[in-house]
């Protein structure tokens, strides 16, 4: 198991300062709802952006690659993970789409090495 | 006094090959640098990421305002232009609102409980998203696709980066962000699935890459091989097309880098990896996809799902996309410099794969043109713009280049590269926008139109079956989520016609022609029957719409026009003012209501009957 260091979870808190400043701009110049925009804003991040960019951090690739190619690998891996737990009879809950991609983020932090 | 021309060279072509060193020297100092882990200086690599959201952002606001108009509140779907679209976001919502995704919707399977052979999972990646969000389904459909149409782009980005240097790289993301309006065609009728599926044939290619350039340890590749296999599965289980047109590509290359290296260990791990994911998945899916058509039917049949040796005509209401004089002469010259470099042999082991990427898309989309056809080749150019513009793209680099070459400009380059992605985007963003606001202008529905809709999924018993004589277009009713017949259908104008020449010559008639719902959804034996339960791997038991008596008595099937007595419907609904069959409409209303029927609701547009005085609103 290797930790994130404090540089490789910069990236993400740009991007969820950048996602925050975009859903302010659209409560402000768009008609959508504040909790409409923000939510969007929390489940891009949350649901493309970060799963399958703690899983790229077990390449050797740099940050732009590792931000657009995780958010390609949140988007196979997390519905994955949720049509074969839906097989089983669980349900696709909020609380387990939540717990999907936890179990992407612990994993990938665990299965990384030194 | 003007100076005289000076020439160096003869007239026998030393002026090009001076042109050609220059060119060569600059793509090799300027562009072949590829540097694993970091391609730029650090000052290059925040301009570049500054410039890549700025136009992820830009291409998504193009896809999506025209038809959403930055409301991502409203209850109803943006983009109404085709059936395609209302199916893909019925079925996102279906699975939000049921948190399943094992089973049909019942108002699509003419109210009966039935397993899905339907591959889900677009339709539940995009339900899973809106869980978090308190945004409605039918806004996160078309915003989810088309952030994946963003996406390709991004990807594509990161590869082109990767073989041909950012400046490529840029220059090909803002022509894929803003492109014509007809590049967009599959967002508007409906390709949903098809730009889902082609987001992960970039993203293959961009960890074979890596392992066919030795960048993977064993661990690494073990990852890989777990992402691949995920990534083909979730083709297969979207849109099995591009698994199916790009496999065989990706299954060349490993064959082919395999009897090079000889590395036997590594690349059997990863196919072996690759193949321990996908197995489980074919195993307990092949027989249930195997049963329906949408899901491909490749143990039934498998010509009907590629076409092969069978060209089917390109569809004539498809637009056949192409670029413009300047980006094809651009193309042109991007081409002919790749042309150059190949006869020389002189492209690293990453730029050949990404350029054989590129071509064998381009090819895969132009086969149809050529004879050579297989289903859904066409889309591909559809899907890989992003990969198509990176010839034009090294055209405008070219000129770029040159012009860069002179003493008083090289310092400027920067400012000139930002001036030339700024002005494509200013000249290209606006256009597209515009156009793809007009499209919008000539969707199939009106609020009116949907009010009537949303009164039936709003206030109607959920087992209600509706008739909608007129005014919903093709499908469009199935937002109703009630089991509902269609009067008025494009595919069939036979059943219009039976029902406007009684009504419009003033003949009250007690049974109607319409179209079931989403029969599609069945299969067709003697009867159509829907998939009821699948007691074993490979045994299913099956289940007939209407099986009941009663029913049986109401209810005549009779293939695609079935004619059924108007008592058997709890609603219909009609558009009775702006058509040129409002007299008829009227007809109709007026016996209805004489017969004991009650209006339920009404705008100035649309009319609900309710026809069965038991349906509870």
């Amino acid at each position: 198991m290797k930790l994130p260091t404090k540089e490789e979870l910069k990236p993400l808190a740009w991007i969820a300062g950048g996602l925050f400043a975009l859903a302010l701009a659209g409560v402000l110049f768009t008609d959508t709802s504040a909790t409409g925009m923000f939510s969007l804003a929390f489940a891009i991040f949350a649901y493309l952006v970060a799963p399958g960019y703690f899983v790229m951090l077990n390449f050797n690739f740099d940050t732009l690659e590792r931000v657009i190619l995780g958010m390609v690998v949140s988007a196979a891996v997390i519905p994955a993970i949720l049509y074969t737990a839906n097989l089983f009879g669980l349900a696709i809950s909020r609380l387990n789409v939540i717990i999907a991609i936890l179990l992407v983020i612990v994993l990938a932090v665990v299965y990384r090495k030194e | 006094m003007l100076k005289p021309m000076v020439t160096t060279g003869n007239a026998t072509g030393e002026p090009f090959k001076k042109l050609a060193r220059l060119l060569h020297e600059t793509f090799k100092k300027r562009i072949m640098p590829v540097r694993s882990g970091g391609i730029m200086k650090l000052s290059n690599e925040v301009l570049v990421i500054v410039l890549v959201v700025l136009l992820g952002i830009g291409a998504l606001v193009v896809r999506n305002f025209p038809f959403s108009q930055g409301d991502l509140d409203k209850d109803m779907p943006p983009t109404i232009t085709s059936f395609d679209l209302f199916a893909g976001t019925s079925w996102t919502k279906w699975i939000h609102d049921s948190e399943d995704a094992r089973s049909n919707p019942p108002y699509r399977v003419m109210g009966v409980q039935s397993l899905t052979v339907q591959p889900v999972y677009y339709f539940l990646f995009i339900a899973a998203f809106t869980k978090l969000t308190t945004i409605n389904a039918y806004q996160t459909t078309q915003l989810l696709t088309h952030l994946s149409s963003v996406l390709v782009i991004l990807v594509l980005f990161v590869l082109v980066r990767r073989a041909l240097g950012w400046k490529v790289a840029l220059i090909s993301t803002v022509l894929a962000a803003f492109p014509a309006a007809l590049w967009m065609f599959q967002m508007y009728i409906g390709f949903q699935y098809d730009q889902y599926a082609f987001l992960f044939v970039p993203a293959t290619m961009f960890f074979l890459i890596a392992f066919f350039t030795k960048q993977l340890d064993r661990r690494q590749l073990i990852i890989a091989g777990v992402l691949i296999g995920f990534f083909a599965v979730t083709m297969w289980l979207s849109h099995y097309v591009e698994l199916f047109l790009y496999g065989p590509l990706f299954g060349a290359l490993w064959l082919f880098f395999l009897w090079k290296e000889k590395s036997f260990k590594d690349y059997f791990l990863l196919a072996g990896i690759i193949a321990l994911v996908v197995l489980p998945y074919v195993i307990f899916f092949y027989p249930l996809t195997a049963q329906g058509h949408l899901a491909g039917g490749f143990a039934q049949n498998f010509n009907n799902m590629v076409n092969l040796g069978t060209p089917s005509p390109y569809p004539s209401y498809w637009p056949h996309p192409r670029f413009t004089f300047w980006l094809n002469l651009l193309g042109l010259a991007g081409l002919a410099f790749v042309g150059v470099k190949t006869f020389k042999r002189s492209w690293n082991r990453t730029q050949a794969l990404v350029l054989i990427l590129i071509a064998y898309i381009i090819a895969i989309g132009l086969s149809n043109y050529i004879g050579i056809d297989a289903n859904r080749t066409a889309r591909q150019l559809f899907n890989g713009l992003a990969a198509a513009v990176v010839f034009p793209a090294l055209g405008i680099y070219l000129l770029y280049m040159l012009a860069t070459s002179a003493e008083v400009l090289k310092k400027f380059s920067i400012v000139l590269l930002l001036i030339l992605l700024a002005g494509i985007a200013y000249v290209s963003a606006p256009r597209t926008f515009n156009e793809l606001r007009q499209i919008d202008q000539g969707t199939f529905v009106d609020d009116q139109k949907w009010e009537s809709i949303r009164y039936i999924r709003d206030h109607t018993p959920s087992s209600s079956k509706v008739f909608y004589l007129n005014g919903v277009f093709h499908e469009f009713a199935m937002f109703g989520e009630r089991v509902f017949s269609e009067g008025w259908v494009l595919p069939n104008p036979e059943s219009a016609q039976f029902n406007f020449q009684h009504l419009c010559s003033g003949n009250w008639t007690p049974v109607y022609a319409g179209h079931w719902g989403n029969a599609e959804f069945a299969f067709a034996t003697q009867q159509r029957v829907y998939i009821k339960d699948r007691p074993g791997w490979n045994t299913f038991t099956y289940v007939a719409p209407f099986d009941y008596p009663e029913a049986k008595n109401a209810f005549v099937y009779n293939n695609t026009i079935s004619y059924v007595p108007l008592p058997f419907f709890d609603y219909a609904v009609v558009e009775y003012k702006g058509t040129q069959l409002d007299p008829c409409v009227a007809f109709f209303l007026n016996q209805s209501l004489e017969r004991g029927h009650t209006l339920a609701w009404n705008n100035n547009k649309m009319a609900i009957l309710k026809i069965n005085k038991e349906a509870k609103p």
